[in-house]
């Protein structure tokens, strides 16, 4: 009945207004972005092992204290099912963003887990498809966001040379070229945007991060 | 927030990188006198200095006049955290901050010891603006910060008794190297401020002559105003926008709770003051009796009610009059419950 009331009478809030808290995140995530490598946070944490987890830590611990708590970059944050994802950003007690992280190139794993080197796209742990699949991507009254983002620590190589192996994995998933990813810029750190079909919801808008991490 | 300080470098990490560095540096609770069973040892420091009673939020120590009669002890600390330069806190939470005394140095003995009621740091002579700079940060800088933070961390504070805080508790306290990060955001200091001012009080019963019974008092329109400000203030970043904002509108108070609109839509055209009689006759009530929109509303202390009108799309919040219904951390969390509502709603 709320909700009604706010679709049927509301008329000086312009539709789709609350998209702006996700617009001023992504202003604050880009501007924010290019100092994250040198600053004490990266390499106090970074300093004794370098993993996916602690490139993430690291990111959320910087990224939270850097706006002083207006936005809360929390790890490991529940999804569907017995899913989590590697980052969530709170806006007051509102989880309003998340984003799944990635070394690029993917770590080789172990013997018992390896990992496929396009799990940035597809496969087991694949970063985009789980939000294809619905997995990732809910806020936290498990209603799915339509925005949400991926970051990328990029150890080897440069942005032209993972834009187009990412493009590749995405043809070779079967997915087509509209889910392919658009590049935005590439400076000192990339930004890209890719949309995709979403298993169970509306498409599922990806912002993409990219940033060297060596 | 407490996530965020709790990512913070700590005090007891930043005296443990001072320690590698100076093996000098020493940092312990005081001795601990011990039950009739336990294994104790003779502490021969008793004799060589006077002992600290007391320390008082101004800074300043009470010697005791008998000093330790105990002669043996079952934890002495290295007899040099009692040698100056070095500070000593008080386990307890303050009025204005966690009661420290910077001991530069000590004329009358070669020592001045403390029990484990107090903690103590010890720093060589050349390290002393390192003392200082912790001494500032708790006694003037930061001491409201460090207070809130205690108090939401410590497992005895507002638990085993109000203001009790352990050594665990003054480890935690964030303490980097970059202070700008403990320089708190208009959100943050709301917390802040009613933590130190109201929840503090919940640690105990609130009886009328207690100093909670403030959570229960009626609101007054100061602190309605200030609430409204702050709702709309958590709420403009994301809809403000070509000379539309939220502001405050009007207000009643009945005998038993209160209403308070906010609306969005031109700047300035809402102005806070009391609804007259007639409005609350031919808006208010329609709208808390309106029992289709408004489904188990009657059942429940706090509502929020939606409704355009006259040109601003409002929120109608109605609550019990006490004060605790209407804080500045209160606003923010309606706030955050309004956002979704209109996100979920299309806005």
């Amino acid at each position: 009945m709320i909700l009604n009331t706010i679709r049927n009478e509301f008329t000086e809030i312009e539709e789709g207004s609350s998209n702006r808290a996700i617009l001023n995140l992504l202003e604050y995530i880009e501007k924010a972005l290019p100092d994250f490598p040198n600053s004490p946070e990266f390499v106090d944490i970074l300093e004794m092992r370098k993993n996916e987890n602690q490139h993430s830590s690291s990111f959320c611990v910087y990224m939270t204290n850097k706006c002083n708590s207006t936005y809360c970059f929390c790890g490991q944050i529940a999804q569907t099912g017995s899913f989590t994802i590697d980052i969530g950003v709170y806006l007051g007690s509102n989880l309003i963003f998340t984003m799944e992280a990635k070394l690029l190139p993917t770590p080789k794993g172990t013997k018992r887990k390896p990992r496929a080197e396009h799990e940035y796209v597809y496969g087991k742990g694949g970063g985009i498809q789980r939000f294809r699949d619905g997995f990732h991507g809910v806020d936290n009254r498990n209603n799915p966001l339509s925005e949400n983002g991926m970051i990328a620590y990029i150890k080897e190589n440069d942005f032209e040379y993972w834009f187009s192996k990412v493009n590749q994995w995405v043809l070779d998933a079967n997915w087509g070229k509209a889910e392919q990813l658009e590049k935005i810029y590439f400076k000192s750190i990339g930004k890209l945007f890719s949309r995709h079909t979403h298993q169970k919801a509306a498409d599922v808008n990806l912002y993409h991060f990219w940033i060297y991490v060596n | 927030m407490i996530y965020r300080l709790s990512l913070l470098p700590t005090l007891q990490k930043f005296i443990s990188s001072k320690r590698e560095e100076n093996s000098e540096w020493i940092y312990s609770s005081g001795y601990k006198v011990g039950g009739p069973n336990t294994k104790k040892t003779r502490a021969g420091f008793i004799k060589k200095g006077d002992k600290i009673e007391a320390i008082s939020e101004e800074g300043d120590y009470t010697i005791s006049l008998s000093g330790e009669e105990n002669k043996e002890l079952e934890f002495i600390p290295d007899e040099r955290l009692y040698t100056p330069p070095f500070l000593v806190f008080d386990q307890i939470l303050g009025e204005n901050n966690i009661p420290i005394s910077f001991v530069a140095q000590y004329g009358k003995k070669e020592l001045l010891y403390f029990n484990r009621d107090f903690v103590g740091i010890h720093a060589p002579q050349e390290n002393i603006s390192d003392l200082e700079k912790i001494y500032n940060s708790i006694r003037f800088q930061f001491n409201n910060l460090y207070r809130f933070y205690a108090l939401l961390i410590s497992g005895s504070c507002m638990v085993l008794t109000e203001t009790e805080i352990n050594k665990r508790d003054i480890d935690a306290l964030p303490f980097p190297e970059n202070i700008e990060y403990l320089n708190l955001t208009k959100a943050e200091k709301i917390l802040l401020e009613d933590v130190l001012e109201y929840y503090i009080h919940l640690g105990k019963a609130i009886s009328e002559k207690g100093q909670g019974r403030k959570l229960h008092e009626k609101v007054s329109q100061e602190q309605l105003k200030k609430f409204g400000e702050i709702f709309c203030e958590a709420l403009n970043p994301i809809y403000s926008k070509n000379d539309k904002s939220w502001q405050c509108g009007k207000f009643s108070q009945m005998q038993s709770f209160t209403i308070c609109q906010l609306g969005y839509g031109k700047n300035e055209g809402l102005s806070y003051e009391r609804f007259d009689h007639e409005e609350l006759e031919n808006i208010i009530k329609p709208l808390i009796d309106n029992t289709t929109s408004n489904r188990g509303a009657m059942f429940k202390r706090v509502c929020r009610l939606y409704k355009h009108l006259n040109g601003y799309d409002c929120v109608f919040l109605i609550k019990p009059n006490a004060v605790r219904y209407w804080l500045g951390s209160i606003a923010l969390q309606d706030a955050d419950e309004t956002f979704i509502d209109l996100k979920e709603g299309g806005r």
